[in-house]
């Protein structure tokens, strides 16, 4: 018996599959690219924000445990040798 | 062509021979059974792999979820054995009961004295709390701030406890009952769910390492306003948790309200603000509430918005008692919003909020400026959980 190649049998199938299997593949590829992308690309960078209270002097540096704002740190400003006061604290992505 | 099997007879009737008696017969087997496949066979297989679709979302997500509870508490764990010398397994314990505590609203079906029950419930709740963490790390008893930020990350953990429950609890319904729809509903809101949880996973080191957080704002901008005003006087009072003081903004007198920090509390801003009404007896022109507000998708966060009304959030205790205290002295109540996500609210603060902050502490001297003559009283309430904000 012989069973030529024809639309139904054959080719519609072969296209859906085809069709199927591309379309699979670029919605996993780009999952795996968005994860890498994620944990590759952004680096948080908490900063500290001090302030002379007398002459206004601002200065910036990485956050330490024990940090809050309002506190008295033990920085001494440069101009005039008050200690500097937290004005803020806050966080920023950098891409690295 | 005579073929007694059907499939072949399928692959015949496809390539569409002419019809004689045999293939009509077999034309008509075909055809019943292709109405059977396609209105008996595929919509089942296609509700079975919808359901198993859904099935696997939502027992992913309860899954991330047990292991950021479990990461959580590890770090806890971690945090509380460097503190103290206990058995690991028996403080684990107790951090798990603590998670299970249950909170039983009252009932509203006399609402009459609602309000102050819920602040009574709220107060002791908070107490409570603060008294198990003692217990937990008694070495900490003199340091309330750490005590407070403590309390805060217990608070995380029920959250997430309780939200891991309740959808286990549906999960467990759909899957007992095979209910297609109880599963799709749980699916729905799963993206929801997955940002508020990522938001509360996020907090807990957030919390433990005291830094201030999107919703710190409102104490935070009250802060960064004390610097601008002159003749700065604390006020002693007892109301707990809660910094009052007032001083001298453009010959204007500024009450100034936040929860006291650096530790993670919201204080009692409507005791305080009912001390400065009937404690000292001032009457006040105007006053100005500030907090973080949840954004809408389509809004910038750290954008600003003014309104009217007290910008506050939670069950409502307070912002019902600040209300009442306004509408019997007659205080018009002036509101600035700074808009943020979830996330933000909830994790460190971002340097668009940080920014955000100066912007409102400047609207803020306009809208004293604007809004009230010299020689008048104002009150500006800094809203939100103060955690690494002090005064
Ligand atoms: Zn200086």
């Amino acid at each position: 018996m012989l069973i030529s190649i024809d639309l139904y049998t054959t080719l519609i199938p072969t296209v859906i599959t085809a069709l199927t299997a591309v379309v699979l593949f670029y919605t996993v590829s780009r999952e795996l690219r968005n994860t890498l992308a994620v944990s590759s690309v952004k680096r948080i960078s908490e900063y500290v924000t001090l302030r002379c209270p007398t002459c206004g002097y601002v200065k910036v540096r990485e956050f330490k445990v024990g940090d809050y704002v309002g506190k008295v740190d033990d920085e001494k400003c440069p101009r005039d040798g008050s200690n500097l006061v937290i004005m803020g604290i806050g966080k920023e992505q950098v891409s690295a | 062509m005579v073929n007694g099997s059907v499939i072949l007879g399928m692959v015949q009737v496809l390539q569409a021979p002419p019809l004689n008696s045999q293939n009509a017969q077999q034309y008509l087997l075909y055809n019943i059974i292709l109405l059977i496949l396609w209105f008996g066979i595929f919509p089942w297989f296609y509700e079975m792999f919808q359901l198993w679709r859904y099935q696997s979302q939502v027992s992913g997500f309860l899954n991330r979820l047990r292991f950021f509870m479990n990461n959580n508490i590890s770090q806890v764990l971690d945090f509380i054995m460097s503190k103290v010398n206990e058995d690991k397994r028996l403080i684990e314990g107790r951090i798990r009961d603590l998670m299970e505590m249950v909170i039983i609203e009252p009932t509203s079906i006399e609402p009459e004295g609602l309000v102050r029950k819920y602040k009574m419930l709220i107060n002791s709740y908070n107490d409570r709390l603060e008294r198990d963490v003692i217990r937990l790390i008694p070495s900490l008893s003199s340091n309330r701030p750490v005590v407070q930020n403590f309390t805060n990350v217990i608070d995380v953990l029920r959250e997430l406890n309780f939200i891991y429950k309740v959808i286990d609890h549906y999960y467990r319904l759909a899957i007992k009952y095979k209910s297609y729809y109880l599963l799709i509903q749980l699916a729905a809101i799963l993206p929801l769910l997955k940002e508020e949880v990522d938001a509360l996973n996020g907090s807990v080191p957030v919390f433990l390492k005291g830094q201030p957080i999107g919703d710190s704002a409102g104490p935070l901008t009250v802060f960064r306003f004390k610097n601008l005003c002159s003749n700065l006087s604390v006020i002693n009072n007892s109301v707990k948790d809660t910094y009052l003081a007032s001083c001298m903004f453009k010959d204007r007198k500024v009450y100034l309200v936040k929860a006291e920090g650096p530790g993670g509390t919201v204080g009692h801003l409507d005791d305080a603000i009912k001390y400065i009404y009937e404690g000292i007896n001032a009457r006040p022109k105007l006053m100005i509430t500030i907090d973080a507000a949840l954004k809408l998708e389509g809004e910038e966060s750290g954008s600003i918005a003014e309104g009217l009304g007290v910008a506050m959030g939670g069950i409502g205790v307070e912002k019902f008692n600040i209300e009442s205290l306004a509408t019997k002295y007659g205080t018009p109540i002036y509101a600035i919003l700074i808009k943020m996500s979830m996330p933000e609210a909830l994790n460190a603060m971002t340097k668009t909020i940080d920014e955000a902050v100066n912007k409102v502490v400047e609207r803020l001297g306009k809208v004293v400026e604007a809004y009230t003559e010299p020689g008048d009283e104002v009150v500006i309430v800094g809203v939100g959980n103060t955690i690494g904000v002090a005064q």
